[in-house]
């Protein structure tokens, strides 16, 4: 635990040198944001669905690993004894201490609630790969996917299960020393890209980040071969006495879906924020025109990991 | 090589692909029950796998091997049961394991960070990258940081400049008894300290009024916040019998601070700087009133630890409590109690030399008790926002102290052998109020401050017998000093913002009066008492009226470039009213005092500052009084000419820093000059041993100048930190002695350096030394003593065997070219041994039993010789455990 606090108070320095480079007579373009952040939502009804001894946390998006102020975000994955949880640290303790703050101010308007406290990585504003859990259940052999979109989208939030995804991996007789530990590389094909892999056999959990998994050692660092997203281990904890794998509560009133109808909502909520922008602050109160050259700058397309 | 490999490979793969090797079997626990574990295959002496699968609900799996290798290793392996290998030959068959579960020892990763990183004005500082395994507070990691300095007082300086303000959580509880957190936060319970440079903790002024010292913030560890810490201690000794005892409790949330403290013991250890104030902090109070007139001659202490010379008794209690009332409103309350008893005992020899060859000597071979009772109460209401700044200060003070002294004095002055006591009893009563409020409208910022504070003391000194003073023979003499201050001043000021100069402009008024009463009595053999003559009486007050108008122009110039200009005009109005001759005085004098200061960052890293100022001075109640004071048993003073006192001094100085956080490199270079000029000199007359103040209508002047240099660089390398320091000094001035002036020089040199180093994770080495060599002379005479040198070593071991385990060896050694003994070396050890919820110590202090202390210092016109008993040897063992 205290290793995490110990990467987040030097993630915390990076919200500072985020406001401080901020100038304030450079306008804010479109361009400049992605989707807003979804509201905050409560972390203390949680569900107690597994227990287990170790996390592994991962950057996403380092460019300089030794540096947190360069993630994009921090992420952890909790292995239970059949369950494994991943999801976005920085969020998830955002949206503690946010909870936290709306017990301190029970009487605050829901429109000046935070949005986001404590340390965040450079990544500003929604992206599902910070904001989807990803639950591997091995008993079942079953990944559930729970999608939080951003504000007013969060009627949209939905969960999928599908079969637990077996990557083809083959070994290679490369090394990497991840983290310290000697790493022997697998590259595979899934749902239209190319991963590289590195795992450890000093690790033996078949298990890694975001759907990864399945080699005989844990993956500790992975990424396409357009390098769109890497993920590295920057820590692991062995916990001695086991905790416990928690759930929001709140996932159970996710729409069911499939994954291929989530991934529209998604899509759609990258490719046209604006209008989730509009829904925001209430419609009318930004007016924008289709033809505005900020705005179709601002048109980023979606890209996924996957393709299929 | 590989290319080659690659190529044969490829020609022999076809031939391979028939000479595949296919392992199958089960994997079982001891128990026969299937495990679902993944299997991996690969050729011996490789390090990577060449084949993996997971065996099945039966424990059942099967698995193909490509290759030439003599031998395979096939390895079982899960978190759950642990790695289990088996070797066989390259040949298809079946491999079963039948495992023992153990479950895998994983070594914990974090990234590796930088210790030390910068965002903007603020450096943040890992604790645990600083943290050795015998640090157990915050101050003893703070000690280690490089740029932060903590000296035996626990003052904390950064860049040399002590900090004006320490945070905990951002928020100010302590309002400057900080010792109190540095000694008491367990350094495990705090993950980053953060220097905030150039610090103006007043937010409404930010960007207005600039600030050239820093403040400290502990951020502490998410485990350490909202709940309640909680340790005690407990310890017993020998020889003499020894006892210490604490009791800490502290709570730290959003909204509520609390840090509740009890210590006490006899062993030595010092409890007051824990609860003092520190020097360069940012105050709200008014400046405490007059130090005591009085004093009773008592033996001089070493420069050496307290522990290892005071006898005391020692009890402390603080309270302290701050509630958040809203975003930026806070309340702080506080209750300092402190209590202690000290014995001390030494001996003293100073020689005088007066012209004409004569002089005085004085033996003194005093024991003497102080007993000191203080309770310092205050309450706060702070507001800090952007634009409105609100801040109510109340503090109310007492202190019950009394000072008995007993011994023999000597003297070639009239054959003088004499045992003397004398009793000093000093209480004292203040309460003070400030309020300030400062507001921001637009780019103007309007302020108001209001204080008011009373203090009152009645002291009272008493010696017996008195024999040596003129040809008297009393009983007793009793000299007592009632003091009463009345002080209250209203400020306004109203500051505007032009570009990038901030203007700020002042109009205050001040009313200072103070009231001396004083008597000097006896009482003669017979027991009659003998009522004071006029010359021996006062009944003064000494008010002070002004009136004054402030301008501080500020300029900055996107932070690197700043300049500071104040011009500060004052109607300064003294009345004197002296009611035993009935005289009244008036004196009404301008005074112009202005200050600059200018900072510019060459780079990110480098920085030039540079300041001067000038100042004129009109002296105080202590060169106004007219009749006898008897400030101790040989020292009766009293002011003979009836001119205002006025002195005049300006002043330069400059430095250099250099400050690389990433290098953990910081450097500073400055030099300083000063002159000063008076129109009255002062000096000292010998009545017998009794000296008697002198004062002579003669324009005086002196001048001092001096540069220092200092530096500290931090290795990540056995986590070493590195610090050195020196500087040179000189100066002159005039004395007046036996109504002769005499000039005195002064010069000298001092070097130091310390290192800290931690070559490995049982075995943490430390090291300082400081060098001095001082002398000081006089033009008028002809003979030269050779200058004073003076080193000081310490040394510090520590030891792990294990985690819980440390063994601490210490070692001071002092060396005086000034005495026939020069050489002092003591040696302490510690031994210390944790667990979870207890920490053992065993100290030894002195373990060569030094029993004495002896130093000296002489100029050409004095010499000075002392002796002082030691603390004997001890052994302390105590035991500290967490209740909470």
């Amino acid at each position: 635990m205290k290793k995490v606090v110990f990467i987040f108070l030097f993630c915390a320095l990076s919200i500072g040198i985020n406001f401080a480079q901020k100038d304030s007579t450079e306008e804010l373009h479109w361009a400049d944001v992605n989707p807003p952040r979804p509201s905050s939502f409560k972390t203390l009804d949680m569900n107690v669905v597994d227990s287990g001894n170790i996390k592994v946390f991962y950057a996403l998006n380092a460019t300089d690993i030794s540096d947190p102020e360069t993630y994009d975000d921090l992420q952890c994955l909790e292995i239970g004894s059949h369950l494994s949880r991943y999801y976005s640290y920085y969020v998830y303790n955002s949206d503690s201490l946010v909870t936290d703050w709306k017990k301190k101010n029970p009487t605050v308007q829901d429109n000046m609630v935070p949005f986001q406290l404590g340390p965040k990585g450079k990544f500003q504003g929604w992206s599902e790969y910070l904001y989807s859990e990803y639950f591997k259940d091995f008993s079942k052999k079953e990944l559930t996917e729970y999608a939080r979109l951003p504000l007013r989208f969060d009627k949209y939030n939905a969960r999928y299960s599908e079969p637990l995804p077996v990557q083809d991996w083959v070994v290679g007789d490369e090394t990497q020393t991840v983290a310290g530990y000697l790493c022997q590389k697998a590259t595979c094909q899934f749902r239209g890209r190319e991963y590289t892999a590195w795992f450890s056999m000093d690790i033996p959990v078949n298990n890694g980040p975001w759907k990864l998994g399945g080699l005989p050692g844990l993956i500790l660092k992975a990424y396409d071969k357009d390098k769109l997203y890497s993920f590295e281990c920057v820590g692991i904890e062995n916990h001695k006495q086991k905790f416990p794998v928690k759930m929001n509560k709140a996932f159970g009133q996710y729409m069911k879906t499939d994954r291929k109808k989530l991934w529209k909502y998604k899509k759609e909520v990258q490719e046209d924020y604006i209008k989730v922008s509009l829904a925001a602050t209430g419609g009318g109160a930004v007016r924008f025109d289709a033809t505005d050259p900020l705005y179709r700058e601002r048109q980023l397309p979606y890209i996924p990991l996957e393709l299929e | 090589m590989k290319q080659v490999f690659l190529c044969v490979f490829s020609l022999l793969v076809p031939l391979l692909a028939y000479t595949q090797t296919t392992l199958t079997g089960t994997v079982k626990n001891k128990q026969g029950e299937p495990l679902v574990v993944s299997v991996t295959v690969q050729a011996k002496g490789s390090n990577t796998i060449a084949g993996f699968t997971t065996s099945d609900k039966e424990g059942k799996y099967s698995l193909t091997y490509k290759g030439t290798a003599d031998s395979l290793v096939v390895t079982a392996s899960g978190v759950s049961v642990g790695k289990h290998s088996r070797v066989v030959p390259n040949r298809s068959g079946q491999v079963n394991f039948s495992i023992e579960e153990k479950a895998m020892e994983l070594k914990e990763v974090t990234v590796t960070a930088a210790p030390i990183r910068r965002t903007g004005d603020t450096l943040n500082y890992s604790v645990r990258a600083y943290t050795g395994q015998n640090d157990r507070t915050i101050e003893d990691v703070l000690k280690k940081m490089p740029g932060i300095n903590v000296d035996g007082s626990g003052t904390i300086s950064y860049n040399q400049k002590p900090i004006n303000k320490f945070y905990i959580e951002n928020l100010d509880l302590l309002k400057g008894r900080y010792g109190i957190a540095t000694k008491n936060i367990e350094a495990k319970d705090v993950s980053t300290v953060q220097v905030l440079e150039n610090h103006q903790p007043i937010k409404a002024l930010a960007d207005k009024i600039l600030s050239d010292a820093a403040a400290i913030n502990l951020k502490l560890t998410e485990s350490a916040k909202g709940k309640l810490i909680m340790s005690a201690l407990a310890g017993a000794g020998y020889e003499p019998a020894m006892w210490s005892a604490e009791l800490t409790a502290m709570y730290f949330a959003a909204g509520k601070q609390n840090m509740t403290t009890y210590k006490g013991n006899n062993a030595g250890k010092d409890l007051s700087s824990e609860i003092s104030m520190h020097r360069g902090y940012d105050y709200d109070y008014v400046s405490p009133g007059d130090i005591s007139m009085l004093s009773i001659a008592a033996p001089s202490t070493p420069p050496v630890g307290k522990n290892r010379y005071v006898n005391n008794i020692s009890n402390s209690v603080t309270g302290n409590q701050l509630f958040k009332l809203g975003k930026d409103m806070e309340m702080t309350l506080s209750a300092v109690y402190y209590n202690d008893r000290v014995e001390k005992e030494g001996y003293s020899l100073s020689e005088q030399f007066l012209p004409g060859d004569s002089s005085v000597r004085i033996e003194e071979d005093i024991k003497s008790l102080t007993k000191t009772n203080n309770l310092e109460t205050s309450f706060k209401l702070n507001s800090n926002a952007e634009e409105k700044f609100f801040n109510n200060s109340l503090n109310i003070k007492g202190s019950w102290n009394n000072d008995r002294g007993t011994g023999i004095t000597r003297s070639n002055v009239g054959d003088m052998n004499e045992t003397l006591s004398q009793y000093l009893s000093s209480p004292a009563f203040s309460v003070d109020n400030s309020l300030d409020f400062i507001k921001n409208i637009g780019k103007k910022s309007y302020k108001i401050f209001f204080s008011m504070a009373y203090s009152h003391s009645p002291h009272s000194l008493t010696v017996s017998p008195v024999n040596y003073f003129g040809n008297n023979s009393l009983a007793s003499l009793e000299q007592s000093v009632v003091s009463n201050n009345f002080s209250s001043s209203v400020r306004t000021s109203y500051g505007l913002k032009v570009k990038k100069v901030n203007m700020d402009y002042g109009l205050w008024g001040s009313v200072d009066l103070k009231g001396l009463d004083t008597e000097l009595t006896g009482t003669d053999t017979l027991g009659v008492f003998i009522s004071a003559a006029d010359s021996l009486k006062n009944d003064l007050w000494y008010n002070t009226y002004q009136i004054g108008v402030n301008q501080n122009y500020t300029y900055n110039s996107n932070g690197k470039f700043k300049a500071s200009l104040a011009i500060p005009i004052v109607n300064h109005t003294l009345t004197v009213n002296d009611r035993i001759p009935d005289k009244v005085t008036k004196y009404n004098r301008w005074i112009i005092n202005p200050s600059l200061k200018v900072s510019y960052d060459l780079t990110r890293e480098l920085a030039v500052a540079a300041g001067g100022n000038f100042r004129k001075n009109y002296g105080n109640m202590n060169d106004a009084y007219t009749g006898y004071i008897m400030h101790s048993y040989r020292s009766l003073l009293r002011n003979t000419i009836d001119h205002l006192f006025e002195s005049r001094s300006g002043g330069a100085n400059a430095s250099l820093q250099y400050r690389d956080a990433f290098r953990e490199l910081f450097l500073n270079i400055g030099a300083n000059y000063g002159k000063s000029w008076s129109n009255l000199l002062y000096g000292f007359d010998y009545n017998g041993i009794m000296q008697v103040k002198t004062t002579i209508d003669q324009p005086t002047q002196s001048e001092n100048y001096g540069f220092n240099f200092s530096g500290s660089k931090g290795f990540g390398f056995w986590k070493t930190t590195l610090n050195m320091s020196g500087g040179y000094h000189e100066g002159w001035g005039e004395q007046l002695i036996q109504n002769e002036i005499l000039t005195y020089r002064s010069e000298g040199y001092n070097a130091g350096a310390s290192i800290n180093t931690t070559p490995s994770a049982f075995i943490n080495l430390s090291y300082s030394f400081g060098w001095s060599r001082s002398r000081s002379f006089s033009e008028e005479l002809s003979t030269r003593f050779p200058p004073i040198r003076s080193q000081n070593h310490t040394a510090g071991l520590w030891l792990n065997p294990t985690k819980s385990f440390g063994i601490n060896l210490s070692g001071d050694y002092r060396y005086n070219s000034a005495v026939n003994n020069r050489n002092t070396t003591f040696l302490d050890a510690k031994v210390r041994y944790k667990n979870k919820q207890t920490e053992w110590e065993l100290e030894c202090n002195n373990l060569f039993n030094v029993r004495q202390y002896v130093s000296a210092s002489y100029t050409d016109l004095s010499t000075y010789y002392y002796r002082y008993n030691l603390r004997q040897r001890s052994f302390l063992l105590s035991v500290k455990f967490k209740l909470k």
